[in-house]
């Protein structure tokens, strides 16, 4: 089946690439590529809706099914109905704060690429284009960070570390992780199902950076652009979507592994949240943040409960927009003063107060907390995972307690004490812009998480075909 | 009056609080900032008004008895899980929120002068409306789970207040301290939430019959349940309300602005935790061990309250610590079964303490004035302590009370502290092995950058 909506989105995404590569300079290309998020948001929000709220649409798709022999829909189905929109609004944040400094045309031209990825992979369903566009998508993470190390002579870091290469690093986890889904579809496909799901979630947790597989993580939120970081590590969209489908699958996931996943996932987020407290770098506190909540997500996505599933699909839109308005306020920061210590206080909240009002609300809807949507998400996903799990349940609360200390020291750290006044400006208008945006929907989806929520229970993130089935019956 | 008139009324009496937030943070985004003059206007009037509110639910409640319930239906529902939107009124939740209304409506008058042209007047007012609205959702709801919603507007409001001078670094250090502190304790309110969902079925409060009681949480049927829940409920109770040995964070966090300080810590915030302890003496009822431990923890509290509080050089922190005391006596009575008496006690402590807060910058012309007025100096307090203390005992209880428990000494640099330096050994081996798989392929490796904690610990 092919979702025209977000195929729409990838090939707007993919148009737009080259264009903003060729800009003259950054400033241009970001506002290029501002322009081309904005269609792509307006497309996906225009589409949504009258898939939602006509027949016509829907009539018109069948119409064309008919005409070209292929299973068509507008939207993607079940609870991924509005990850084009989350994608969209991905893309906004990612592009309209990349800082010009740090995002060169040819950056801005990557992230527009991992953009047109992630919304392919809510078009298809199919296994062997879904393995084709991860390894895409690290291809070109990867790209970006040699390119980085090239420029920077020798491999020399920001820091003048010679010897740290995060593309070597980057390499080392993400080609046994391209490898080894690829090697799992293969393998469900042709019946070694146990086997084949094993190594499947082995690369899942790679790419997830779950604990203990997530060195490669910090040091890529380190050193890479944010917009890249963004748009690579946020939407994660076919991941999450292949994990949930492949517990939904007729046959389950394998017995131990349906065990196994949700304690992992548990441990990882808390283990996770503990590190992130003791970070002295902004950029690393970051990557432990989202290394943190997604291991929640995966919690959620492994629990045989249908509440817990809800819960955690709503997180995963939550969090990619969260994280993402959280990510570009965190670099817009930087843009500004230059690395960012969570040492001693060392801001100026009276210089930037929308700036640092935007930091608080978006890290503080991350973690889930009241007013946004990420609340709903996470009483959903602790009140299912209950009874499954009591313990592993625990150990998510803990982890969400903790991911909010993280997110209120770094706000204390970054935004208060005395600073010599360098005249650090305020949000501008394109930051304002992108982040009403962001800020709007969580705020607004806060009051109604009913409209993101799948209330229908065999609706709670099911794609007609799975993932694993469709790798069993379309032979990769 | 109509029951549904009651019931919007009840709606009203949060739904005001929230309205002022809206006024003040949407203009506040776009960049538009009232005047002064028309913050504490809608500020004014959005508590004026909730105060109205709560005295005609008051006049309504005490004709009919009962309690008023309002419910605005399923907030979300997924299978057989649904958070509903319910809001109580009764023999103890209306007092509270009229109080709480009263006192942020007062507050807010009082700082119109008090902080009149002080950079972050805005911000001050901003932040009481959320603090006021979370207070009146606390107060009001009619489950654990919108007790939480509430409970966390409460808890950073007050950490961001605590912060208000924020070109200092000592209240932003105090502030993240209250913030950490509430945020662990918590956690035993989210898991006693879904703890009461899993064994009750809901988290919904109930009215016990009898129309002297007041409505508490459901009861699950085992005692080892209702045992569990009631120490988890302790637990976020002694993080809200400074109770030993996670009291530390209170008398520190008298750095914000003396309006938000009596309010906060004088009245409301700290009596937040002896108000959930009320909605769930139903369970504490049920579970004895769990009623003994909220004894044992107040009177704990009072005693070293009263020590410290003795010890203390400055205004503020002497009532801080006179406010630990209080609210430990509180606790305990609560813990006894004496609900009435720590309703009572809560409201007159409240009024009172709130009152010396506000009066405490002027402490040295008041006690100028009252040595004037009585023609002698003041008599020393404490003689009774002098007396009742064994003489070889007094240094060692003054050096305690100086070092104020060394709760803090423990929990900074015994327990955080160990945890923090264990953390941080395990990110320096990540960070070294992150640093091997990166290295140059002709395996010259050099030393990682470390940062300054990593760098003296190697040293």
């Amino acid at each position: 089946m092919i979702a025209l909506t977000p195929l729409l989105m990838a090939l707007i995404f993919t148009l737009a690439a080259p264009l903003v590569a060729r800009a003259p300079e950054a400033r241009s290309a970001r506002r290029l590529g501002t322009s081309f998020a904005t269609a792509a948001l307006a497309l996906a929000v225009l589409l949504t809706a009258a898939d939602d709220l006509t027949s016509a649409p829907r009539a018109l798709v069948h119409g064309l099914s008919l005409v070209h022999g292929l299973v068509l829909s507008l939207s993607p189905g079940g609870a991924l109905h509005l990850m084009p929109i989350v994608a969209g609004m991905v893309g906004l944040l990612a592009l309209s704060m990349s800082p010009a400094e740090t995002h060169p045309p040819r950056t801005l031209a990557r992230i527009l690429q991992l953009l047109a990825i992630a919304s392919a992979c809510l078009a298809t369903s199919r296994p062997a284009l879904l393995v084709a566009l991860w390894a895409a998508s690290s291809a070109t993470a990867w790209a970006e960070l040699r390119d980085r190390a090239t420029v920077d002579g020798a491999g020399r870091g920001h820091r003048g570390d010679r010897a740290a290469r995060p593309d070597r690093l980057f390499a080392a986890y993400h080609l046994p992780s391209a490898a080894l889904v690829a090697i799992g579809v293969a393998l469900i496909s042709t019946g070694s199902r146990t086997t084949g799901a094993t190594l499947l979630v082995l690369g899942f947790a790679i790419r997830a950076a779950v604990l203990p597989a997530h060195s490669w993580f910090p040091l890529f939120v380190e050193r890479a652009p944010m917009g890249l970081v963004v748009a690579f590590a946020v939407p994660q969209l076919g991941i999450y979507a292949q994990l949930a489908q492949l517990t939904q699958s007729p046959h389950g996931l394998p017995g131990q592994l349906a065990h196994l996943i949700p304690a992992i996932a548990a441990v990882s987020a808390v283990c996770a949240a503990a590190l992130g407290i003791v970070q002295e770098n902004a950029r690393r506190g970051l990557a432990y943040l989202m290394m943190s909540q997604t291991a929640m997500v995966t919690f959620g996505l492994a629990n045989p409960s249908p509440v817990a599933r809800s819960g955690a699909l709503l997180a995963f839109q939550v969090l990619s927009l969260s994280l993402s308005g959280f990510a570009m306020t965190l670099t817009a920061l930087e843009a500004r003063r230059g690395a960012l210590s969570l040492r001693t206080p060392g801001g100026s909240f009276a210089r930037t107060p929308r700036l640092a009002a935007a930091f608080l609300i978006l890290g503080l809807a991350t973690v889930g907390f009241p007013l946004s949507a990420g609340f709903a998400a996470e009483d959903l996903l602790v009140q299912g995972a209950v009874e499954a799990s009591p313990l592993l349940d625990i150990c998510v609360l803990a982890a969400s307690a903790l991911n909010g200390i993280a997110v209120m020291r770094a706000f204390f750290m970054l935004f208060a004490g005395r600073r010599p006044q360098v005249g650090e400006q305020d949000l501008t208008r394109r930051e304002t812009y992108a982040l009403t945006v962001a800020m709007a929907a969580l705020l607004g989806f806060g009051v109604l998480p009913r409209a993101l929520i799948a209330t229908d229970a065999g609706d709670s993130g099911v794609r007609e075909d799975s993932f694993a089935h469709a790798a069993e019956h379309h032979g990769g | 009056m109509s029951y549904s008139v009651q019931s919007a009324l009840l709606i009203a009496l949060v739904a005001l609080p929230f309205s002022a937030v809206l006024a003040l943070a949407i203009p506040a985004w776009f960049a538009r900032r009232a005047s002064e003059r028309a913050v504490t206007r809608v500020v004014g009037w959005a508590f004026g008004s909730a105060v109205i509110t709560a005295l005609l639910l008051a006049a309504a409640l005490s004709q009919r008895g009962g309690t008023i319930s309002a419910s605005l239906g399923d907030w979300f529902r997924v299978d057989h899980y649904a958070f509903s939107i319910t809001l109580v009124g009764d023999g103890l939740s209306i007092p509270f929120a009229l109080f709480s209304a009263a006192l942020v409506g007062l507050i807010g008058a009082f700082s119109r002068r008090y902080l009149h042209r002080e950079a972050g007047f805005y911000r001050f007012y901003l932040l009481l409306s959320l603090f006021g609205a979370g207070v009146e959702l606390v107060v009001l709801a009619g489950s654990l789970d919108l007790v939480i919603f509430g409970w966390e507007l409460v808890g950073l409001t007050s950490a961001l207040l605590i912060a208000f001078f924020s070109e200092r670094k000592k209240p932003v250090e105090h502030g993240l301290r209250a913030f950490v502190t509430y945020r662990a304790c918590d956690l035993g309110l989210l898991v006693a939430a879904v703890w009461l969902h899993f064994r009750a079925g809901e988290s919904t409060i109930i009215a016990v019959p009898g129309a002297r009681a007041f409505a508490g949480f459901p009861v699950p049927p085992g005692a080892f349940d209702a045992t569990v829940l009631g120490l988890l409920l302790l637990l976020a109770a002694m993080g809200k309300s400074a109770q030993v040995p996670f009291g530390g964070w209170l008398p520190r966090a008298l750095e914000g602005p003396t309006p938000s300080s009596a309010i906060f810590y004088g009245a409301i915030s700290v009596h937040l935790g002896a108000y959930l302890l009320l909605r769930a003496a139903p369970i504490l009822e049920r579970a004895p061990i769990a009623a003994a431990a909220v004894v044992l923890i107040g009177a704990l509290t009072a005693l070293h309250g009263t020590f410290v509080g003795r010890a203390q050089t400055d205004i503020k922190s002497a009532l801080a610590y006179a406010s630990m005391t209080q609210v430990g006596l509180i606790f305990v009575e609560i813990g006894l079964g004496f609900r009435y008496l720590a309703l009572v006690h809560i409201v007159g402590h409240a009024a009172v303490r709130s009152s010396q807060i506000l009066r405490s910058p002027s402490l040295l012309h008041d006690h100028h004035h009252l040595e004037r007025a009585m023609a002698e100096t003041l008599p020393r307090t404490g003689k009774h302590l002098e007396r009742w203390v064994p003489r070889a005992l007094q240094p060692w209880l003054y050096r305690h009370a100086l070092e104020r428990g060394y709760f803090d000494a423990i929990l900074r640099d015994h327990l955080i502290g160990g945890l923090v330096r264990t953390l941080r050994r395990i990110d320096t081996l990540d960070q070294r092995w992150a640093h091997w798989l990166s290295r140059p392929l002709d395996g010259a490796l050099e030393s990682p950058v470390l940062p300054p904690h990593q760098k003296e610990e190697r040293s």
